[in-house]
């Protein structure tokens, strides 16, 4: 009666190892594009919002892994697109408050990536040391742009008043 | 005393099964806001349309699905996002941000309406959950001529103007700044002469 249940048991174990290799992705490589935006005087916020797809050499993973995203310490999930499955992650703060020019970086991270980057966060004994990602997407943030300070109608008004005052004052000392 | 006893017991029990009820009543709760992070909305440049979504509840929703259908490709170009998304889980108390970067093509007042969002309110739950967020209300959409009128610097336009005005202005100058040389030059002469 327990050799019946062998062979049970030796798929339910083939099973299992193959769901746990479908959790993590092998070899990932990331095509992206990132939208910025930091217009201070059109829009009330500052938008990164980074789409991008994910091929994992054991195709099974591509398809149903959940990708977590870390930009400056905040770490969220990546939403994926129903009809494509592609992935997108935003960021969003005030735009008066929000990142200087430069170049930036989102770290994307599979389940068991992120797990470890958690552990890591937490300070967990023998996790000090965050886990390099998955991959890393990398942009150039704008500089954030005001409206303009003084407006050319005032500026050709000043210069306008100069040119009066300096023809006044001349034909001032003509006729003295 | 024992029917005191046994009244008392019932009370008990009653009371420990509506918490107990009352505790397996609780799962998750979204709440989504929509809104426009624009403070204009001019044709042919982006809109962006900020989606953010608060689990208020006990349980972590599952399956969490957003579905945007309210703006028409007749309309709207998409320039960036995506109009249905799913997160596989957020947990309770946590909140997450998604965005849409929309391209009007029209000038015109629209009514931006909710979009829906569908999730299970815990992981043993077998149906989904359907929940709407906020409407940002009407828009509107205005003239990219309309725009630049009132926010461009204009200044190829004031360059235009100094360009066509300077012949009327200049020319006079010169005549009379060469006249003032001229004299001013003849009298510090004969002043010179006559000391």
């Amino acid at each position: 009666m327990a050799t019946s249940y062998i062979p049970c048991l030796f798929v339910f174990a083939i099973l299992a190892i193959g769901v746990a290799l479908a959790g993590s992705c092998e070899k990932p490589s990331i095509k992206s594009s990132v939208y910025t935006a930091a217009d201070a005087h059109f829009s009330n916020h500052g938008i990164v919002s980074a789409t991008f797809n994910v091929q994992c050499a054991n195709k099974a993973a591509s398809s149903s892994m959940d990708v977590y995203a870390v930009f400056r310490g905040r770490a969220v999930q990546a939403a994926q697109d129903l009809d494509s499955s592609q992935y997108q992650v935003t960021f969003s703060e005030p735009v008066k408050t929000y990142l200087p020019a430069g170049g930036y970086a989102i770290d994307l991270y599979d389940e068991d990536g992120y797990a470890q980057y958690r552990k890591a966060q937490r300070g967990e004994a023998g996790k000090s040391s965050v886990p390099e990602p998955m991959a890393r997407i990398e942009f150039e943030y704008p500089r954030v742009r005001h409206s303009l300070w003084v407006h050319s109608e005032t500026v050709a008004v000043l210069l306008l008043l100069g040119a009066s005052f300096y023809a006044y004052s001349a034909r001032k000392s003509i006729l003295s | 005393m024992s029917q005191l006893t046994a009244c008392a017991f019932l009370i008990g029990l009653v009371i420990f099964t509506c918490g107990a009820a009352a505790d397996s009543d609780g799962g998750a709760q979204l709440i989504g806001v929509k809104s426009i992070a624009n403070n204009l909305i001019v044709k042919g440049m982006d809109v962006t349309v900020q989606y953010d979504i608060y689990n208020v509840g006990d349980k972590a929703a599952m399956n969490v699905q957003l579905e945007e259908d309210g703006f028409p490709i007749d309309y709207f170009a998409v320039r960036s996002g995506f109009q249905h998304v799913r997160w596989t889980r957020l947990p309770p108390g946590a909140n997450v941000s998604h965005t849409l970067i929309l391209t009007p093509l029209q000038t015109f007042v629209f009514n931006a309406s909710h979009a829906v969002m569908r999730y299970k309110v815990s992981d043993e739950a077998t149906g989904s959950t359907v929940g709407y967020t906020t409407s940002p209300g009407e828009i509107a959409v205005i003239e990219t001529a309309d725009y630049d009128r009132q926010f461009s610097a204009h200044a190829m336009d004031w360059l235009t103007f100094g360009m066509m005005t300077t012949p009327s202005i200049i020319i006079p100058f010169l005549l009379w700044y060469a006249s003032v040389r001229k004299y001013s030059n003849l009298a510090s002469h004969s002043s010179r002469k006559n000391n």
